[in-house]
C-alpha cells in the first residue's frame, strides 16, 4: 500500500481549479493507496479557501462547495487518516527549520510525515509526499522522503509512479 | 531521514532488530520452542489444514488486527469495500497500512470530535449540509467564472501566507 502524505499546497488543488488538479484527482482515486494529512494541513486548506473567498476570487457557492468537498474528502473517506502534530513534531521542527529554511508549521508537518513514513516503512509500506512547494519538496527529498509535485506530473503518469513505489 | 531521533536511524534500527531477534530466541528457548523447525512452512500449513483450519477464514490475521483495533476493526472489516481493499486474489489479508501503529493518528472518537468541530465551524460560516455534484463540476464552474488554472492563485497565496513575499525557490 502506498501512503500519500498531503501538503496543503497540493491538497488544495482538489477543491480549487489549478495546474495539477487532474493529477491530484488521479492520486485521490488511485487504488491501493491510503492518504494522510495533519490536522493543521486540514485547517490550512480551509483557510486558503476562505482567503480566496474574502478576496472575491471565489463566489459564495464556490466557497461553500469547496469547503464541503474538503470536509467530505477527508472525513468521509475510509482511507484518509488525520494525524495530530505532537510536541515531538513541533520541537523536532527546530532542526528542520535550521537546515532547510522552513517555517515552523512546515517543519512540524515535515517532522510528522517523516515519523509516519518511518513507521510505514517498518510495516512494509511506501510513503510519498504530495506538495507544490519547492522548498518543502527539496527539504523532504533531502530527508529521505519520496516526493511528487502535481504541477509537474501528468495524471496519466500517476499509476506508473505509484506502482514504482 | 535526519529528522528522526537518533534511536530511529537505520543503523540503530538494525541494531535494535538484532537485539529483538536475540531476545525472541531467548524467549522461545524458555518456552521450550528453541532450535530450528523440523518442517517446511508448506508442511506446517498443510498440517494445519488437515487439522481443520480453513485458510479462507483468515483467523490468524483477523485476530491480530482485532487485537490492534478492537471493535473498530470488526466494524471496518464488516464493510465490503474495506474488506476487498485488503484481500488479495489468493484470499489472504494484507495488513491495512493504518497498522503502521503511528500513535499520532486520530482514533475514531477524536476524529468524530474534530468532524463535529469542522461541521460547527462550517455551519457558523453558512456552510451547511453535504456537497452536491462532483469536485470536478465545482472546478469547471470556477474556470467558467474566469479563474485560470495556470495562475495557481490559491496555492501561491497559501505559500505567501506561510512565507510572506519570500520566493519559493
Amino acid at each position: 500500500v502506498a501512503i500519500l502524505l498531503w501538503d496543503a499546497s497540493a491538497l488544495l488543488k482538489r477543491f480549487v481549479v489549478e495546474t495539477g488538479s487532474a493529477t491530484v484527482d488521479a492520486l485521490c482515486d488511485a487504488s491501493a493507496t491510503e492518504h494522510l494529512c495533519t490536522t493543521l494541513t486540514y485547517v490550512e486548506v480551509a483557510a486558503a479557501i476562505r482567503r480566496r473567498f474574502n478576496q472575491n476570487r471565489l463566489d459564495a457557492d464556490q466557497f461553500r462547495d469547496a469547503r464541503q468537498f474538503l470536509r467530505t474528502a477527508v472525513f468521509a473517506a475510509a482511507n484518509f487518516e488525520l494525524r495530530s502534530l505532537t510536541n515531538a513534531d513541533i520541537f523536532g521542527a527546530i532542526d528542520l527549520v535550521d537546515r532547510h529554511n522552513l517555517n515552523s508549521a512546515d517543519g512540524a508537518i515535515l517532522h510528522a510525515y517523516l515519523a509516519h513514513a518511518l513507521l510505514a516503512q517498518a510495516a512494509g509500506n511506501s510513503s510519498l509526499l504530495i506538495a507544490s512547494h519547492r522548498r518543502l519538496l527539496r527539504a523532504a527529498l533531502l530527508e529521505g522522503l519520496r516526493v511528487l509535485d502535481p504541477e509537474t506530473v501528468g495524471e496519466a503518469d500517476v499509476p506508473v509512479i505509484l506502482a514504482a513505489l | 531521514m535526519a529528522a528522526k531521533p537518533e534511536q530511529e536511524t537505520p543503523a540503530v534500527f538494525d541494531e535494535h532488530r538484532l537485539e529483538m531477534i536475540r531476545l525472541a530466541r531467548k524467549i522461545n528457548e524458555e518456552a521450550g520452542i528453541g532450535g530450528e523447525p523440523q518442517w517446511t512452512i508448506e508442511e506446517l500449513r498443510r498440517s494445519m489444514e488437515a487439522s481443520g483450519i480453513r485458510a479462507e477464514d483468515n483467523e490468524g490475521s483477523r485476530e491480530l488486527l482485532r487485537m490492534r483495533y478492537g471493535s473498530d476493526y470488526d466494524e471496518w472489516y464488516g464493510n465490503a469495500s474495506n474488506r476487498a481493499s485488503v484481500t488479495s486474489s489468493d484470499g489472504s489479508i494484507a495488513m491495512p497500512s493504518k497498522a503502521t501503529a503511528d500513535p499520532a493518528i486520530l482514533n475514531k472518537q477524536e476524529r468524530a470530535r474534530l468532524l463535529r468541530m469542522a461541521e460547527d465551524a462550517d455551519a457558523a460560516a453558512g456552510i451547511l449540509g453535504e456537497p452536491e455534484g462532483t469536485v470536478q463540476d465545482l472546478r469547471r464552474r470556477m474556470e467558467e467564472s474566469g479563474i485560470r488554472p495556470e495562475d495557481n492563485i490559491a496555492s501561491r497565496e497559501l505559500l505567501r501566507m506561510r512565507y510572506g513575499d519570500e520566493s519559493d525557490d
